[in-house]
């Protein structure tokens, strides 16, 4: 299950860039800032498209 | 060809040498920057810090931090920073050797998860860990 965490720290090296983290533990760090990211969004994998005839 | 530069002694032409040797003073010149460069042959995309003609590649890429751990936590990278997953070392920082030891989890291009135990047991109080993560060339880890 995958997350991307957005840091919003005003000045920091990720401000405002989504990261993808694979494990979410209990707290997520922003290493460039050091502030705890609050912003977690569970990335849900697309359907896999369904195959269609040709004609 | 009358000087040098201070620090890496490239060649440069002075005021008083003839305009018809220009070309072979930038060729002197690019080839002391090429030379200084190193061997980018075998460590491309790299900076080489050559010295007495044997080259010494910089790590690719990485990025260290401090932060504050309660138990676990995942630390994120700055952005961008890695193209491979690199190796990540970390120590605790404490001042009553309370926390122990810090373990490196699950981690890859861009995070990093780290386990602050105390003793066996996960600790409860927050420590500082200081970590490195290095990608040694731009395509391995390792290198």
């Amino acid at each position: 299950m995958a997350y991307v965490v957005t840091c919003h720290t005003a000045g920091c090296e990720n401000e405002n860039i989504g990261i993808e983290v694979i494990d979410p533990a209990n707290t997520i760090i922003c290493g460039p800032c050091g502030v705890e990211i609050t912003d977690k969004v569970e990335v849900v994998a697309e359907p896999a498209p369904k195959a269609t005839k040709g004609k | 060809m009358a000087g040098t530069t201070t620090n890496f002694g490239f060649d440069y032409p002075t005021s008083t040498d003839y305009v018809k040797d220009g070309a072979t003073a930038i060729q002197a010149l690019a080839d002391d920057v090429d030379g200084r460069f190193g061997d980018i042959t075998t460590y491309p995309n790299q900076i080489v810090n050559r010295v007495s003609g044997v080259s010494r590649p910089v790590a690719y890429a990485t990025n260290v931090g401090s932060n504050s751990i309660t138990g676990s936590g995942t630390v994120t990278f700055a952005a961008g920073r890695f193209t491979q997953t690199p190796i990540v070392l970390a120590t605790v920082s404490s001042t009553n050797n309370t926390r122990t030891s810090v373990t490196v989890g699950i981690s890859g291009t861009t995070s990093v998860t780290f386990y602050v135990w105390s003793g066996t047991v996960a600790s409860t109080s927050a420590a500082a860990i200081n970590w490195q993560a290095i990608q040694q060339t731009s395509a391995a880890t390792a290198g």
